[in-house]
């Protein structure tokens, strides 16, 4: 009865914190979405669009700037601690595209600056104000390449230098068409006159091909103006204060800031085997298991451990349904390609073989068999347009016992985290059915001894109150 | 060493024991008697602190077990009707475990010595679970005294045992009470508790009737006296002579034996000797009929009545 | 004197209930079943991605057996805690050690002490299998497993303190038994379903499955610290993590969950009494 009741009492109080959880965690996303098809439904596929102060938002992800912004429904915006992010005051037209279930900002159709400062509250104190400043995305070495934030006078400068260098480049184009057309008005003449005389031109009559000029690496985004900051990791709220000194509406949002639980490195491990099912070893504490000889192509990467909720927020927070049910949930991030390293293999604490990265090909072998091979890539000449299929470490190891792996920068310092075991598994499984019936042989021992007390009473038993006593 | 004080144990509507008042004196054998469902056992559970009293309190030692609880547990040996015994031990491995327990010193000879005392020492490492019930009980009786305990409260403790059992264990509770033990028995054995009481109380419906010694509850319930009495020749002029004896009620002539109910109020046994000497006779045998416990018990618990001073009743 | 009176009846009570559980079978029955199932499900499975894949990038293939067969010694030493107060209360032994110096604090530490020092019997016999295990296979006993056999002695403890606690609320052997079992089955799927329905990832997730997620997700909040099988959990993350603060953090919150429970316990214990 007593358990009864107590089992009630527990079962009602999980069903009353869930509840609270659920209405604290659930209610105001429920609300959002189901909002959100009412006004898709009106529309009937055009959805209702609404002017909205928004946040457009560039956060720093661990390898590039995001995307996103957050419309009047986001109640945080999620930041990465210590890195620089970019945030914006505008006025947009919202909708919900229910198709996506993300909800989207007409910037073509409407987009307002909103003036002011951002101002970043903890406490309910102002702990940092931010005005807006100039921005560029700089990419030294192309558009698909790294990405670098250039801020304030710097992003302007930048910017020029951008716009010099391409100006450069058309005018050496400009100049590359000039001398091309020359050098053709003087190879036409030759030709002219060898087909006139049959004398052959001399070798130092034959002007030079002019080199075509080669465009600009760097790409730079044109200057825009956003605030531009950093916090160390934190619970803030944050709001814009027009120059008016006002506050300026729907700009109160709370603001999360998160740092990563770990640091590491993760490996893309390539079998050579199967080379399209690459392995995936984020955790120090994994280790390399392989069977009898083994050739493997390791691509390192610069990791994070982040809260796989914050995470996906700060990357999506336009879209409400996100990351929902992922608060307890960790994920590693790559950030970063480890490229100048070399890859170390000991054996006994010593390194025996010192690995660097190379491009390899991978090359369908001919036949039936449908099979490959991957190579070591080089450059041919006669296809300036070949590409490596990857560039990787390559691993191989006759595996015997236990072997460590790890990686060094270029002055010969380990990276942390890149530390792997590298084990050889001896694949006989016989003995793992043995050895699980040790403690049933003592068992049986020990019950056989017990049991002996016993029997030898039953045997030889007369009870003893039947036995004649001295005293009557 | 024990005193009860206003104990009552209520199991919602039912008291299982009302406003109980017992004194266990040291050095003595108190008897505990009551019909089943009387509330002794409640009592005993309550004395040993395994059931909380709804009202009163007991003390042992003079405290109450809440005060000194370990010391006054371990100057108490139970030994409880029914024997609940560790059966995957054998009698040593469990009488070691209790001597652990009770903190008793140099073990293995006390162990020797308590199951010598109850005729089991030479089966002492057999498992339990292989005992016979009287074996069982035996060894809860070692058990009991394994730590030389200064107050033995026993609940039953010769009801599964033979004759030569009984005997067994009523001597090592003679003997024992001779070292200077104190014991609170309770038993439906009314001939046990007869034999080896210096003291009962008798339990009846919750309540304490009676707590007294057998010679004074015997006085207290009987309301006349029976004499036998057998001459070397009776005749009419002797029955005529004892019956004009004043206090003298009745008399029963058959042949040689005289049945004589006299009043309590004084002891006619003179006058009736010399009565039947004037008559020439000579008295062969004189006794006077005792009321059993069982009488008494029968007398007490059926007639609903209280002894007890307080009760106003004698 | 009478806290060292306590401590003896604590000392002796769980050395007698030791000696009873190592005189009886079921403890190495119980092992000798796990450590086939370990074998078979789990070392050979490991054994045998290797092969097949050539290459396998897991953590320490013995550790995970080795929390599961924890898991499932303190889940049987939970369940023999579920089932000895309520059956030395229905058998009348524990009647018979109350009435000598023993109290139901000494008694509850007893029982709680006594399934700890069973499980350091367990604790040797796997160190024994494992190490083996980890030689003939060449997975290795790494410093990590160290730390798992020091940190599965307070999860062991959770479990047992868990199963003590529900002994001492039911008044029958089978009340105990099948609540015990039936909780920590609900723990034990609540868990799997939490950990399956979290570990699907992408972006176009169905509502009802976001949904189910999300529930799950806030009832994890409270089971996680209800449930002992979630302190294994804790405890687990924490040494693959290899994070020293979440490893001691585990530990806390082990010990101050079976201290919680225990003290329950021994309140619950107390209000019940010892009478059969």
């Amino acid at each position: 009865m007593k358990l009864r009741r107590v089992s009630i009492a527990l079962v009602l109080m999980l069903v009353l914190v869930t509840g609270m959880a659920w209405a604290a965690e659930v209610e105001p996303r429920v609300a959002q979405t189901t909002q959100v098809p009412e006004e898709v439904k009106k529309g009937q596929g055009q959805p209702d669009k609404e002017v909205q102060f928004v946040y457009s938002l560039s956060p720093w992800t661990g390898s590039e700037y995001g995307g996103t912004f957050a419309p009047r429904q986001a109640s945080t915006i999620y930041l990465m601690a210590n890195e620089t992010n970019i945030l914006n005051s505008l006025r947009s037209e919202v909708y919900y595209w229910d198709i996506t279930r993300e909800y989207m900002a007409d910037w073509f159709g409407f987009k307002e600056e909103v003036p002011g400062t951002l101002e970043i509250l903890q406490g309910g104190k102002v702990v940092k104000t931010v005005e807006k400043t100039d921005y560029v995305y700089s990419y030294p070495d192309g558009y698909d390449g790294r990405v670098q934030l250039v801020v304030g006078a710097d992003a302007i400068l930048e910017f020029e230098r951008y716009n010099q260098l391409t100006n450069d480049y058309w005018d050496a184009v400009s100049a590359y068409y000039d001398e091309q057309a020359a050098w053709q008005a003087t190879m036409d003449k030759l030709l002219k006159r060898v087909q006139e005389t049959g004398v052959y031109a001399k070798p130092e009559e034959i002007p030079p091909i002019p080199e075509q000029p080669t465009p600009p690496k760097l790409y730079v985004t044109s200057p825009v103006q956003a605030f531009v900051f950093d916090l160390p990791a934190g619970q803030y709220k944050i709001r814009v204060k027009s120059p008016d000194g006002t506050i300026v509406e729907h700009s109160e949002k709370n603001l999360v800031v998160f740092e990563s639980r770990r640091q590491g490195v993760g490996f893309q491990i390539i079998p050579e085997s199967k080379w399209t099912r690459p392995v995936l070893s984020n955790d120090k504490s994994q280790v390399l298991y392989l069977e009898g000889r083994r050739v493997f192509y390791l691509k390192p990467f610069h990791e994070e451990e982040f809260n796989q909720y914050a995470y996906v927020k700060m990357a999506s927070l336009h879209k409400p349904l996100e990351g929902l049910g992922t608060k307890s949930a960790w994920a590693w991030v790559h950030t970063e390609e480890i490229v100048a390293a070399k890859a170390q293999i000991l054996k006994d604490g010593k390194v025996i073989e010192e690995i660097e990265r190379k491009p390899f090909y991978v090359e369908q072998t001919p036949g039936y068999a449908l099979g490959y091979k991957i190579v070591e890539w080089e450059p041919d000449p006669n296809y300036p347009d070949s590409a490596p299929t990857f560039e990787a470490f390559k691993i191989e190891l006759e595996a015997k016992g236990l072997y460590q792996m790890r990686f060094v920068d270029s002055e010969g310092n380990v990276i942390p985290g890149s530390e792997r075991d590298i084990r050889s598994v001896n694949a006989t499984t016989w003995p793992l059915y043995i050895l699980p019936l040790l403690p049933f042989i003592i068992g049986l021992a020990i019950f056989f001894w017990r049991r002996s007390l016993k029997v030898e009473q039953v045997e030889g038993f007369l009870p003893e109150e039947n036995k004649p006593q001295t005293v009557v | 060493m024990i005193q009860t004080e206003g104990l009552t144990k209520r199991f919602g509507q039912l008291v299982a024991v009302d406003n109980l008042n017992i004194h266990v004196e040291k050095g003595e054998i108190y008897g505990f008697l009551g019909p089943n469902g009387a509330g002794k056992t409640t009592t005993a559970m309550m004395i040993l602190g395994l059931l909380k009293p709804t009202e009163g309190k007991v003390k042992i030692f003079g405290k109450e077990l809440q005060e000194d609880y370990f010391n006054i547990k371990r100057r108490i040996g139970v030994l409880s009707e029914f024997q609940y015994l560790y059966e995957d031990l054998t009698a040593y491995e469990c009488l070691r475990f209790f001597g652990e327990l009770y903190q008793v010193d140099d073990i293995d000879k006390r162990i020797t010595h308590v199951l010598g005392l109850v005729n089991l020492d030479n089966r002492k490492h057999e498992l339990l679970g292989g005992y016979s019930k009287g074996m069982k009980q035996k060894f809860g009786m070692a058990r009991a005294l394994l730590h030389d305990p200064e107050i033995l409260i026993l609940d039953e403790p010769v009801s599964s045992l033979d004759p030569y059992g009984v005997k067994e264990i009523r001597d090592i509770i003679m003997e024992e009470n001779r070292n200077g033990r104190t014991f609170l028995i309770s038993s439906h054995i009314l001939s046990e508790i007869e034999r080896t009481c210096n003291r009962i109380g008798i339990l009846n419906r919750g309540r304490l009737v009676a707590e007294d010694t057998m010679e004074n509850l015997r006085r207290r319930l009987e309301d006349e006296v029976e004499l036998h009495i057998e001459i070397d020749a009776p005749n009419e002029a002797v029955t005529k002579a004892i019956q004009g004896i004043n206090g003298v009620i009745s008399v029963d002539a058959d042949e040689k034996q005289y049945v004589i109910k006299t009043s309590t109020e004084r002891d006619v046994r003179p006058d009736i000797v010399r009565a039947i000497a004037a008559t020439g006779n000579v008295v062969v045998e004189m006794r006077r009929h005792e009321m059993s416990l069982e009488e008494a018990f029968v007398t007490i618990t059926e007639k609903n009545i209280s002894l007890l001073a307080k009760e106003g009743v004698a | 004197m009478s806290v060292s009176y306590r401590m003896n009846a604590v000392k002796v009570t769980a050395k007698r209930e030791l000696k009873s559980t190592l005189y009886g079978i079921g403890l190495y029955v119980v092992l000798t079943i796990i450590f086939l199932i370990t074998s078979y499900a789990s070392i050979r499975v490991s054994i045998m991605n290797v092969v097949n894949n050539g290459i396998e990038a897991i953590q320490n293939p013995i550790s995970w057996p080795f929390l599961v067969t924890v898991f499932l010694a303190s889940t049987y030493l939970g369940l023999c805690s579920a089932i000895s107060i309520s059956r030395e209360r229905e058998q009348g032994t524990m009647e018979v050690l109350f009435y000598g110096p023993v109290d139901s604090f000494s008694y509850v530490i007893g029982k709680y002490l006594q399934q700890i020092l069973t499980f350091g019997v367990v604790l040797g016999f796997s160190i024994i299998y494992f190490f083996l295990i980890s030689q003939i296979t060449n997975f290795g006993f790494t410093a990590q497993f160290l730390g798992l056999l020091f940190l599965s002695v307070f999860l062991a403890s959770s479990m047992v303190a868990f199963g003590i606690f529900l002994s001492t609320l039911a008044k029958k052997t089978i009340v105990g038994v099948v609540s015990f079992l039936a909780l920590v089955l609900f723990f034990l799927i609540f868990w799997a379903a939490h950990s399956v329905i979290m570990g699907i990832s992408g972006t176009n997730m169905s509502t009802a499955l976001i949904y189910t997620r999300l529930v799950l997700d806030n009832i994890n909040l409270v089971i996680q610290w209800i449930s002992p099988i979630a302190y294994f959990v804790r405890g687990m993350v924490a040494v693959s993590v290899g994070s020293l603060g979440q490893y001691l953090l585990s530990i806390i919150s082990s010990a101050i969950y079976s201290a919680i429970l225990i003290a329950l316990a021994i309140i619950t214990f107390e209000r019940r009494g010892a009478k059969r």
